[in-house]
């Protein structure tokens, strides 16, 4: 009785082990696949995405209701919503069961010859007529090897092929696809990433805050740490180095645009030697032992407290003035604005003329000099037309604004450094390589042709080519013609 | 030279290259109608070819003027399109010996001049780059994609031959796929059999024109996306962000990668896979400007006209 039960179970399991790959090896799964992945990634590239535009967009736009629903509906962050991530999980199965059962057992085809097939068998083919040959199948062999074909004769019969290695590109891109997608979940589990805004001579070290992914900015070097933004699930180790940036500057075009950013960063090790040194820009990183930093941004920014929790904005140019926004509700924000004191405005103008005169790096680390500036705050409504004084806070100073405390601890110009590890790159960009040059190899097709005398003493010859048939008759024809003229 | 004198050279030669093409609509045109008038047809291909030279020419000395690959607006972008149609088109006639449908791929590439010549000024002007752009990233990540859209285009027309010929021309009611078989004559008697599986033998070419036109299409398109992410990697540490082009190019992609694995089946019918490289093209038309004329936002802004 129990060894019975056993015995259905395992049957049960074989069953459903057998189902689950017949399933997962099909086309027909990888085509609905793709055709409800382009509909599902048209939906989310219609619909605004959470992640770029915002929650509180969103809310605007739809309501508070529907937007609720659209949420639990996955609609709001389709790229990270549980069905989309289910679709592509179902499309890597499919690609792996498939590959291994269906694609690479094929690459043999590349190298095989074709099955000798009748006479009779020869006359169904695509394409096909009846000759004469005084010479028999060697005057067809001798054609057939100037167009490159492989031959084989034996006895009465004649076996050609040419372009077998086509069939090689399917298994090429698949494997290709298959290390993409490895090295893809070596980065998630082993990889990280981050931002840190840094002052001239100044630097970071990578440190795992855990939720926490505001950097801390100090004036003690060993508080000077950024955080990473890992996987929960994290695998990694965090490098101990020290970076640091010995310089940063822009240089601008004639118009004042900015033209290039620039930071030159030494990278030590825990016992302050030096191991590298390089000055990135954008589209130029800084790559060294599996950690990669990048220029990000550049500009001034703005130590703020709020409630004596201390961050650091971005100033923006607006309208001529330099300042933070910060929204506060459907149509009125908090406008943050840092004034220098008049003889120091002078004074940063005549620099900024005489520098930008001679197209010259601006240096930076000379604005947090400037140590008498203030933040002025105001009120102002969503388009920016009314705005209202609220106050200033001195520097280094705090004001109770209603149930709000703001602090001010001047502003530096920093540059902004991304960092990433990526350690799957080195299957990544394998893997890339094999999909392109995969899709090349499967461009061709393979061509075979058969041929037989026979009891009449006739050549009866056919062909067949996997793919496009035309370019091939073309070839036929053009064979035939030549050793009948002959 | 100076650059006003660059400019107007410019402004010449792509009214002539647009010109030419006008002028080549009509030759296929009355071909196509006639298909004895063969000499017609290469007029066509030969004001094609002249297109395409003013064409590089003009793109010469756009480039001189901005003294880098000139692929920084929109009508930039539109140029090196219609080049690429005109360059694809011209190879696949001498390739595939195409006879039928010249005139419509010139009647598109007039739109696309005009379209381009239309655009205000603020999307024509040599202007500076921002920091983000100035890569030669950038000239191996767009002229694939391009060349694929150009492609796809291509394929597209030829799908419409397909329907064109098996819906409306064969209206026998006659659903079943059969073989047709055709028998040629070469020299001596010596007679040549040969079957395809569709309704006609035109039929059955304006399905392989589309199906060259994929398999052309889809490793560039390939390359195109790959090359977008190594580019935003190299510039924003980042392969991919969820961005709408960058989504929607993926859409195309999983698109294409449908019909390519269709015609695995030989059952498939020349139908659907006819509908599908059109739904193909429609979304390349998202793609490439539909994602700023729609506004589903995001970091490709260049295309954007205010
Ligand atoms: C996800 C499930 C997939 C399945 C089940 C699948 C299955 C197959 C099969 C059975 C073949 C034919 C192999 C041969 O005849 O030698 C094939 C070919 C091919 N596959 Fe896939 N595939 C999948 C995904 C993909 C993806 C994501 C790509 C993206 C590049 C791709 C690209 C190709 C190419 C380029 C070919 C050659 C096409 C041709 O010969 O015309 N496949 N696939």
């Amino acid at each position: 009785m129990r060894a019975e039960t056993s015995k259905k179970i395992k049957n049960l399991f074989k069953i459903t082990y057998k189902a689950f790959l017949d399933e997962f090896s099909s086309v027909k799964l990888a085509i609905t696949l793709f055709i409800f992945l382009a509909i599902t990634t048209l939906i989310g590239t219609i619909l605004s995405e959470e992640p770029m535009v915002g929650a509180a967009e969103l809310v605007k736009k739809y309501g508070l209701e529907k937007y609720h629903l659209l949420k639990s509906l996955g609609l709001t962050d389709v790229f990270h919503s549980w069905w989309y991530l289910a679709l592509l999980t179902a499309l890597g199965i499919n690609l792996i069961v498939a590959s291994f059962k269906r694609v690479f057992p094929k690459w043999r085809i590349a190298f095989a010859w074709p099955i000798e097939i009748e006479e009779s068998n020869i006359k169904k083919l695509p394409i096909h007529c009846e000759i004469s040959l005084n010479k028999g199948l060697k005057t067809l062999e001798e054609k057939l090897k100037e167009k490159n074909y492989k031959t084989k004769i034996n006895g009465k019969n004649l076996l050609a092929v040419k372009g077998g290695w086509h069939r090689l590109g399917a298994s090429v891109t698949h494997v290709g696809i298959l290390t993409l997608l490895i090295g893809c979940a070596i980065t998630t589990l082993t990889g990280f990433n981050g931002m840190a805004q840094v002052a001239e001579n100044e630097g970071f070290y990578l440190t795992d805050l855990g939720d926490k992914s505001v950097q801390l900015r100090s004036i003690e070097p060993e508080n000077w740490l950024a955080p990473i933004s890992k996987m929960p699930l994290w695998l990694g180790r965090i490098p101990s180095y020290l970076v640091k940036v010995n310089k940063t500057w822009r240089v601008d075009y004639e118009s004042g645009q900015p033209k290039q950013w620039y930071s030159d960063l030494s990278v030590f090790d825990q016992n302050k030697k030096e191991l590298f040194r390089k000055t990135i820009h954008v589209n130029e990183p800084l790559e060294f032992r599996g950690l990669d930093i990048y220029q990000s941004n550049w500009g001034k920014f703005s130590q703020i407290s709020f409630n004596n929790e201390t961050i650091t904005l971005p100033l923006e140019n607006f309208r001529g003035e330099d300042v933070v926004i910060l929204p506060l509700g459907e149509d009125v924000g908090l406008k943050l604005k840092v004034v220098q004191r008049l003889e120091s405005r002078e004074q940063r103008a005549e620099k900024n003329l005489t520098s930008s005169a001679k197209g010259g790096p601006t240096s930076s680390g000379h604005l947090s000099a400037l140590t008498s500036d203030v933040l002025e705050l105001y009120s102002i409504s969503n388009d920016g037309s009314k705005q209202k004084y609220l106050g200033r806070v001195e520097k280094n100073k705090k004001l109770q604004l209603g149930p709000m405390n703001i602090g001010y601890f001047g502003t530096q110009t920093l540059t902004g450094l991304q960092f990433k590890s990526n350690p799957g790159s080195i299957l990544i960009y394998p893997g890339l390589f094999f999909i392109i040059a995969g899709v090349f190899i499967a461009f061709g097709s393979r061509k075979q042709i058969w041929a037989a005398v026979n009891e009449s003493n006739k050549i009866v010859i056919g062909g067949n080519s996997d793919r496009a048939k035309g370019k091939f008759f073309q070839e036929f024809e053009e064979i035939v013609s030549k050793i009948v003229i002959e | 030279m100076d650059m006003l004198k660059i400019s107007q050279n410019e402004i010449l030669c792509f009214n002539i290259s647009g010109f030419s093409v006008f002028i080549a609509i009509w030759f296929y045109a009355i071909s196509w109608l006639n298909s004895r008038l063969i000499l017609l047809k290469k007029l066509g291909s030969f004001f094609l070819m002249t297109s395409l030279f003013f064409l590089t020419v003009a793109l010469v000395f756009r480039g001189i003027a901005l003294n880098f690959f000139p692929l920084t607006n929109l009508y930039e972008s539109l140029i090196i399109f219609a080049w690429a149609v005109i360059a694809a088109y011209l190879f696949l006639e001498w390739k595939f010996k195409i006879d039928s449908f010249g005139w419509v791929v010139s009647a598109f590439l007039l739109m696309v001049f005009l379209y381009a010549s239309w655009l205000p000024p603020s999307q024509k002007q040599i202007a500076p780059l921002v920091p983000a752009l100035q890569s030669y990233w950038r000239t191996i990540h767009v002229p694939p994609l391009l060349m694929s859209y150009a492609l796809f285009v291509i394929g597209a027309f030829s799908s419409i031959g397909y329907l064109f010929e098996t819906k409306i021309l064969n209206k026998s009611g006659d659903k079943a796929r059969r073989d047709i078989r055709t028998t040629k004559e070469i020299t001596n008697g010596v007679k040549i059999n040969s079957y395809v599986r569709e309704i006609s033998e035109k039929a059955h070419f304006f399905d392989e024109v589309t199906y060259r036109c994929v398999t052309f299409g889809f490793p560039l398109l390939t390359i195109g996306i790959i090359n977008g992410a190594l580019w935003a990697n190299h510039a924003w540490g980042a392969l991919w962000q969820w961005d709408p082009k960058e989504t929607m190019a993926l859409v195309t992609w999983f698109i294409y990668a449908a019909y390519l694995h269709f015609r695995l089946n030989t059952k498939v019918s020349g139908n659907v896979l006819s509908l599908i490289s059109l739904i193909g093209v429609a979304m390349v038309y998202l793609t490439y400007l539909g994602v700023n004329q729609f506004n589903f936002g995001g970091l490709h802004t260049y295309g954007k006209i205010d």
